[in-house]
């Protein structure tokens, strides 16, 4: 047998593409309490180029995944929180560890008053609360890291309670996990990996690498490298690199 | 000073370990007032800065003369700094008059308060001589107020501000001058009020204390007529006795800030439910209260409930709001909630806000402050920390410096290679050292110099050497 005639991959792929997009606004428009198809900006526009949309819509779960601690996949997550923040409302951080520690993130100035920090004493009341908050219409963004503490609780089915909060309240949920849990499956919109760069030159501005690897209901694979600015903590594309069109294909938990 | 600012420097003050050098003199007349040594004191430790409320004053004030009703049945208030105890048959139950100051001044003291007492034959003589009386406690003996009058200032009568502008311009300063003049031409110079608190003063004209009565309890209560363990008929019998108590705050405009349940039986378990906002929603209190329920255990039957309102306010202070007014209002009141409920059920202390502080040592830049407790908050008047560059401080902080073995090239200089989890890791480059010192009066003596290092798959830490100690610690991660 032979196969179709006339077969053209680009027309073929940009179907589904169209297909997809379709899909995403109407499962959106199923969303109760999304703010209309309204998508926020992450602040960072190397990064909204990268997500879905162009940004974040209101009830979407992000995983921010990296190797260990120390690798500024929380700056990133916190960067975005604070822009979500004083676009949309207060801001709940679940931090079961206690190591959250605000003068990092000095130039929220008075914003630092919608910010409410959560300290649970252990990955029962941790989720719980993470669950409250995604609920609440009165939060913009909840940031939570899914360490130790969460290993037990989160199973497939809390997840997707998670989920289901998120939607209903319409909060955005930044979750940071370590990577090892790539191969685990989700229920989270978007998957990013943070890698970060040795510095290059003499600036003690920071490089991290973003990849997109996971996206429901739609192709992942970009890479995008940011660039921290010392001084003023703004997040930017570094200088001479761009999006990569063909990302490098990794092994599962590498 | 008002109250509530007084209150909260004390607080500030108390919270920061810092010596206040033993009670000075007051420095003007306000009679419960913060010492002059507590507020010199606060320069170094912080002082926080509390816009000034006046109706919160008039409340403290309230309260206070709540307090006060151990030493007499009549005690009122006189805005903005005093209290009137109408001692009458009172002073022989404590051992007279002089004992009787003594302990009242005793109880303040033990609350934090500086205060001056003075007993008198009229209200008048006794504010006059507890606000400009030269000693901490004043006895008048009875009949001779006048002559104790007579030195005073003419501020001494509770004269408005303009009456005693036109004194001064005079140039009546004391009391014993304006005694001097012709008792008629009085009212016609100077109007009704200067003869009318002098009568008042000297006990002429009667003058009365307007008592201040607690508030009423807002109870109520349940007897089973069978003990029971079933949760079920807790919570019916619990929803009936919060719709009582709910019904009865409507009427009074008010909402319940704090709210206790007893199940008495022969282990009676108490719990306690706070609220960020005065609240008169019935389901928001029942959740928050069934909450608490399905967290005790029973072991014994329960033979009554008891639910009482220990707190209360008016819910005109609802229209305060957590965060911007400009939120939306169901937005925000769910945000509430969500305060409340958390706060409820994980504790007030580990539901929480930054308050940043200008500390040089990093354990005590930031403080955590709880939301459920309002007057433990700084109400955003903080002084602001110095402006540091965003990348200076890391964004996990250990709760305790956590030793680590380094490696440096040369001794006591930046580190090479150090251990942290079980992982050794290489150091490519480091920023630092940043001396971070603070003074000998602090307690313990911190000497340290931080380096931020860049491992060589670029992960960055917080690391210091205890100058002096010869020993590493890592103090955070660059997250």
């Amino acid at each position: 047998m032979s196969g179709p005639k006339n077969h053209n991959p680009n027309k073929h792929s940009a179907a589904i593409e169209q297909l997809a997009q379709q899909l995403r606004r109407y499962e959106r428009t199923l969303q109760p309490t999304a703010g209309g198809n309204g998508v926020l900006s992450t602040g960072i526009a190397a990064l909204d180029g990268l997500l879905p949309d162009g940004g974040i819509s209101r009830g979407m779960l992000l995983e921010w995944l990296s190797e260990k601690t120390g690798g500024g996949a929380g700056t990133l997550a916190f960067t975005v929180a604070v822009q979500l923040m004083r676009a949309d409302g207060a801001c709940v951080v679940i931090d079961p560890a206690a190591s959250f520690y605000p003068p990092a993130i000095g130039k929220l100035g008075d914003d630092l008053q919608r910010m409410i920090v959560v300290h649970p004493a252990n990955g029962g009341d941790a989720l719980w609360a993470l669950e409250q908050s995604l609920r609440c219409r009165g939060v913009a963004v909840v940031v939570c890291r899914l360490g130790q503490a969460f290993e037990r609780e989160l199973h497939h089915h809390a997840y997707r309670r998670l989920q289901l909060a998120a939607e209903t309240g319409g909060a955005i949920g930044l979750l940071l996990r370590p990577a090892r849990y790539r191969v685990h499956p989700t229920w989270a919109d978007v998957r990013l990996l943070v890698e970060p760069l040795p510095t290059v030159n003499s600036s003690k501005g920071r490089q991290l690498q973003v990849e997109l690897i996971h996206c429901r209901g739609r192709n992942c694979g970009g890479i995008v490298t940011l660039e921290i600015d010392d001084e003023t903590g703004d997040v930017r594309l570094a200088s001479g690199l761009a999006t990569a069109t063909n990302p490098v294909r990794r092994a599962a938990g590498a | 000073m008002p109250l509530a600012e007084a209150k909260g420097l004390l607080e500030t003050v108390s919270r920061s370990q810092s010596s206040s050098g033993g009670w000075g003199r007051p420095q003007e007349a306000p009679r419960v007032v913060p010492t002059e040594g507590s507020l010199r004191s606060t320069p170094a430790t912080h002082p926080l800065l509390i816009r000034h409320q006046p109706a919160d004053d008039i409340q403290a004030l309230r309260e206070l003369a709540v307090r006060c009703q151990r030493f007499s049945p009549v005690v009122g208030i006189e805005e903005p700094d005093s209290l009137l105890l109408d001692l009458t048959g009172c002073a022989h139950l404590f051992g007279g008059e002089r004992k009787l100051s003594r302990q009242v001044q005793r109880c303040f003291e033990q609350r934090g308060f500086f205060i001056k007492t003075a007993i008198a034959d009229s209200i008048g003589a006794a504010w006059a001589v507890a606000h400009f009386g030269r000693h901490q406690t004043e006895i008048v003996p009875a009949g001779q107020h006048e002559s104790v009058l007579r030195p005073l200032p003419v501020k001494a009568l509770r004269l408005t501000e303009t009456v005693i502008e036109t004194l001064a311009a005079l140039d009546i300063r004391r009391i014993e001058q304006l005694l001097a003049l012709p008792r008629a031409s009085l009212p016609s110079r100077f109007g009704p009020e200067v003869i009318r608190r002098l009568d008042q003063a000297s006990g002429e004209v009667s003058e009365l204390i307007t008592p201040i009565r607690p508030p009423e309890p807002v109870v109520a209560g349940r007897e089973f007529e069978h003990p029971t363990g079933d949760h079920r008929a807790l919570e019916v019998a619990l929803q009936q006795l919060v719709e009582q108590i709910v019904g009865n705050l409507v009427q009074r405009q008010q909402g319940i800030q704090r709210l206790t349940v007893e199940l008495k039986g022969a282990l009676s378990e108490c719990f306690a439910i706070n609220f960020l906002r005065p609240c008169q929603s019935l389901s928001h209190i029942m959740e928050l209260v069934l909450t608490q329920l399905e967290r005790v255990v029973l072991t014994e039957k329960v033979a009554g409930l008891r639910v009482q309102a220990v707190a209360t306010a008016l819910l005109e202070s609802r229209q305060t709001q957590l965060f911007a007014a400009d939120d939306d209002p169901v937005a925000q009141r769910e945000l509430e909630q969500l305060v409340d409920r958390m706060s409820n059920r994980l504790g007030k202390q580990r539901v929480v806000q930054s308050q940043l502080c200008p500390d040089p040592q990093p354990e005590f830049a930031n403080r955590w402050e709880p939301l459920l407790d309002e007057n433990e908050r700084g109400n955003g008047g903080s002084v602001s920390p110095p402006v540091l560059p965003c990348s200076a401080r890391p964004l996990c902080l250990q709760r305790e410096p956590q030793a680590v073995e380094v490696t440096s090239r040369v001794p006591a200089g930046p580190p090479t290679y150090f251990h942290w989890k079980q992982t050794c890791y290489t150091v490519a480059r480091y920023w630092g050292p940043e001396r971070i010192e603070t003074g000998w009066h602090r307690g313990r003596h911190v000497r340290r110099d931080y380096y931020q290092v860049e491992t060589e798959c670029g992960l960055r830490f917080w690391l210091f050497w205890r100058i002096g100690r010869a020993d590493w610690f890592l103090h955070g991660e660059f997250d």
